[in-house]
């Protein structure tokens, strides 16, 4: 999380992602989310930075992980169309994380005598991670079982050729066998990878496969830390005994540098009341049925959920699909007003117009968007059409919106999308 | 044993693997006969570094400083066939800058305090008001920010005054041949500082940058080709005949050539760079382009037939524009043929923006984050 922070900071994603857009898209629920101006926005870097760093070295690790929770989470929902799997997916293990006692082995809070030392925690507490984990790759793996990734390898047959010029891999990535190996052992990969993980005789391969696998993505695609949050998030899998060995080699390099790093050798367990123990593990319960059936929710909409996407967030799609497309605005004064073309790039930033272009809920947004702020300039009933020429998996464009629906008397909701047209 | 059973395992997975490959090496068609050709991004940089951007480059400056040299004559000799040479002169420098305006990237990027070479050589709409202050006052500040105050198409300001060569030499005073050799000796000055890097090493980092990442060089000349191609339809056309939405009427005096009312000749010339640029050179010589980059891949055949038929629609809805009057007083109009240009000219982009990018797998933004 540090890394991550100092990244974008580094790369001016503040005043990009948060600062600079005219526009933000909302997440439904969420369109009270506004971003605080600039010192503000890097006030809640700093604050992410901060309790990221609280916890790596356990020091008020409760209040530091409500602060990464929240700060973290705030950031991803001020603007949708930076939605990514792998920051859902931290959002939600850092909101785990808040409930399970991270801090009471080796740690500031420990040597400071807030918090007594324990080195055994109840298991749900390990397999509440691991499940999370689990849910991940099993669901992402499950995607990929549709006839365009195995049958034409899409849409890897389009991402890979783009990588010929990688030194010694390149040229493999031009023939359509690597992107069938890829398409097949990246679905194997994916669906069967976390029961490797858990059958210790085949633990060690599976931990290299993962290391393997998340690299050459990482090399490959341009998907920030998700590597390497995976990578170590697996770790989670290996027992107890290796993270004791793990943590007494760590001990004895520190002493090195004379880092006190004490383990407690004699066994002390977490106590939790009976109450307590019962609420956290139903309310895990809770968490972990609304994970398991949230993803399949796209099965109550009909259509293709590559075209639609009613339901495609927040299911594990990823790197699922290539698709692409051209959107332009119009607005008139009623009906029969004058129409004017809008240009996008007045009001959107290139990533936004680029995500937006071919999600339909956020076709809807800009639309209202479009229709309030003409109204703000003298317009008295703006219509809003537009023209969405998608392109998916490579195939040539068609309409995705119906171009002749005023989207100003579309409201958004949960319900299926009936101007968006069928695939 | 479990060792033993391990590293037979990935020798014959790697076995498996490689033989697979060597058999397929060449096996990327779809197996209906229209099998996508060979291709190497190298060759299609180096081709378009070494036989046409360079060139590019080079032409528009030689023709500013021939510009330079016609309005350095002018200011010492003011008289009608000096004028008229100057006019001659900045006609072939803004229509080579037609052909050059795309390459804001590499040395045309933005660099600290300089901007796109977009916005230093050619912006408009002017800020005719401040240039009439800095003739007035002489005082030029050739080198603050008001870029909208120098350029090519202040030049044109300046020299068109009234179309009339005899008219404008009447209101070329001294203080106005002043700026206008000032900003035609910064314009050539630039031009010069542009050049230079594309004339010393640029091509070959250009060439060896050769990934398909935000910052390869495949990326950052296709999303500034296509960045030009989004002026000209919405900057040249659409929000100077009002068709952008908001507008009560058209906006004329919102046309790239205000003043020498040569607005439909830069605008034709703007399309047909695009095209070349597509095609890698002009379209009867059998030049390495875009179009041969898509037939590489699967469906980029299909693509580029429907992109030529409808750069045909394009070049057919511009032929339809009458040449006279003057484009400006076509949109004052509101003529038919504009609002036909716009309709072909939209139709054409998705086909250059999201099914180009698409099928190529290339950025198609600038602006980086990460993706899933």
């Amino acid at each position: 999380m540090m890394f991550s922070v100092s990244r974008f900071v580094a790369l001016g994603w503040i005043e990009d992602h948060y600062i600079a857009p005219v526009f933000h898209f909302k997440y439904y629920g969420f369109s009270w989310v506004e971003p605080l101006g600039i010192y503000g926005m890097y006030l809640v870097h700093v604050l992410l930075f901060l309790s990221a760093l609280a916890i790596v070295v356990g020091y008020r690790y409760r209040i530091a992980s409500v602060i990464m929770f929240l700060t973290f989470t705030y950031t991803e929902l001020i603007d949708l169309t930076y939605y990514l799997n792998h920051y859902y997916f931290v959002s939600l293990v850092s909101f785990l994380m808040i409930f399970l006692p991270m801090n009471k082995a080796v740690s500031l809070d420990t040597k400071s005598g807030r918090t007594s030392s324990i080195n055994h925690i109840p298991a749900w507490m390990i397999y509440s991670l691991m499940m999370m984990i689990a849910i991940v790759y099993i669901y992402a793996g499950l995607a990929k079982l549709n006839e365009n990734w195995m049958i034409h390898a899409l849409p890897l047959s389009i991402w890979l050729p783009a990588h010929d010029k990688l030194p010694l891999i390149g040229p493999l990535f031009k023939s359509s066998i690597t992107h069938y190996a890829f398409s097949w052992l990246g679905m194997l990969y994916d669906t069967f990878i976390i029961f490797f993980l858990l059958l210790p005789r085949t633990r060690i391969l599976a931990f290299v496969s993962v290391v393997l696998f998340h690299t050459m993505t990482g090399i490959l695609f341009q998907i920030g830390v998700f590597p390497i949050v995976m990578i170590c998030i697996v770790t989670i899998f290996f027992s107890a005994e290796w993270h004791r060995q793990f943590l007494i080699r760590l001990s004895q390099w520190l002493d090195r540098w004379h880092i006190p790093f004490l383990l407690s050798k004699e066994v002390k367990k977490y106590q939790l009341s009976r109450v307590r123990n019962k609420v956290m593990q139903n309310s895990l319960i809770l968490f972990f049925v609304f994970q398991l059936l949230f993803p399949l929710r796209h099965f109550l909409y009909p259509g293709n959920i590559f075209w639609t996407e009613q339901g495609y967030r927040f299911s594990w799609r990823v790197m699922l699909m290539e698709k692409s497309g051209t959107a332009t605005f119009f607005v008139k004064d009623g009906p029969n007003g004058k129409e004017g073309q809008v240009f996008n790039n007045e009001f959107l930033n290139d990533h936004q117009e680029k995500q937006m272009a071919f999600q339909p809920d956020m076709i809807l947004q800009f639309a209202h968007f479009l229709g309030n702020h003409f109204k703000e300039k003298g317009m008295t009933k703006p219509h809003v059409r537009v023209e969405s020429y998608v392109t998916l998996n490579g195939a040539p464009s068609r309409l995705l919106v119906d171009p002749q629906v005023n989207l100003m008397e579309v409201k958004e909701s949960w319900i299926h999308k009936d101007w968006i047209l069928r695939y | 044993m479990k060792k033993f059973n391990f590293i037979l395992l990935f020798c014959f997975a790697l076995f498996l693997f490689a033989g697979l490959n060597s058999c397929g090496g060449d096996d990327n068609g779809d197996g209906n006969g229209n099998e996508p050709v060979e291709f190497d991004r190298d060759t299609f940089l180096s081709a378009y570094a070494n036989s046409l951007l360079k060139n590019r480059m080079a032409d528009l400056t030689s023709a500013n400083n021939n510009l330079h040299s016609a309005i350095s004559t002018l200011v010492s000799t003011p008289n009608a066939e000096n004028l008229a040479a100057a006019r001659d002169n900045y006609l072939s420098a803004a229509l080579q800058w037609q052909r050059t305006n795309f390459m804001n990237f590499g040395p045309g990027a933005k660099e600290g305090f300089r901007l796109t070479i977009f916005e230093e050589l050619a912006i408009w709409p002017l800020d005719t008001e401040l240039i009439e202050e800095k003739i007035m006052t002489q005082e030029f500040a050739i080198d603050d920010s008001n870029r909208e105050t120098r350029g090519l198409l202040t030049i044109e300001y300046i020299l068109y005054p009234d179309q009339s060569v005899e008219s404008a030499l009447l209101i070329l005073d001294q203080s106005r041949l002043n700026y206008l050799l000032a900003i035609s000796e910064k314009l050539k000055n630039q031009t010069e500082e542009f050049n230079e890097d594309w004339q010393g090493n640029y091509p070959a980092d250009f060439i060896a940058n050769n990934g398909t990442d935000v910052k390869s060089s495949t990326s950052s000349f296709y999303n500034e080709w296509l960045r030009s191609y989004e002026v000209l339809k919405n900057m040249k056309i659409i929000e100077p005949a009002g068709l952008k939405a908001g507008q009560d009427g058209p906006e004329p005096e919102l046309v790239e050539s205000n003043h020498a009312e040569l607005s439909l000749d830069f605008a034709r010339a703007h399309f047909d760079n695009i095209v070349e640029i597509y095609f890698g050179g002009p379209t009867d010589i059998n030049s390495i382009g875009w179009d041969d980059y898509l037939k590489s891949v699967e469906g980029g055949e299909e693509l580029v037939n429907m992109t030529i038929t409808q750069i045909k629609s394009v070049q057919d809805a511009f032929d339809m524009i009458p040449s006279s009057p003057s484009l400006k007083e076509l949109m004052e109009e509101e003529h038919p043929s504009i609002e036909v240009l716009r309709t072909e000219m939209q139709t054409l982009l998705p086909y250059f923006k999201s099914e180009m990018s698409s099928l190529l797998g290339l950025a198609i933004t600038f602006s980086s984050s990460d993706g899933d």
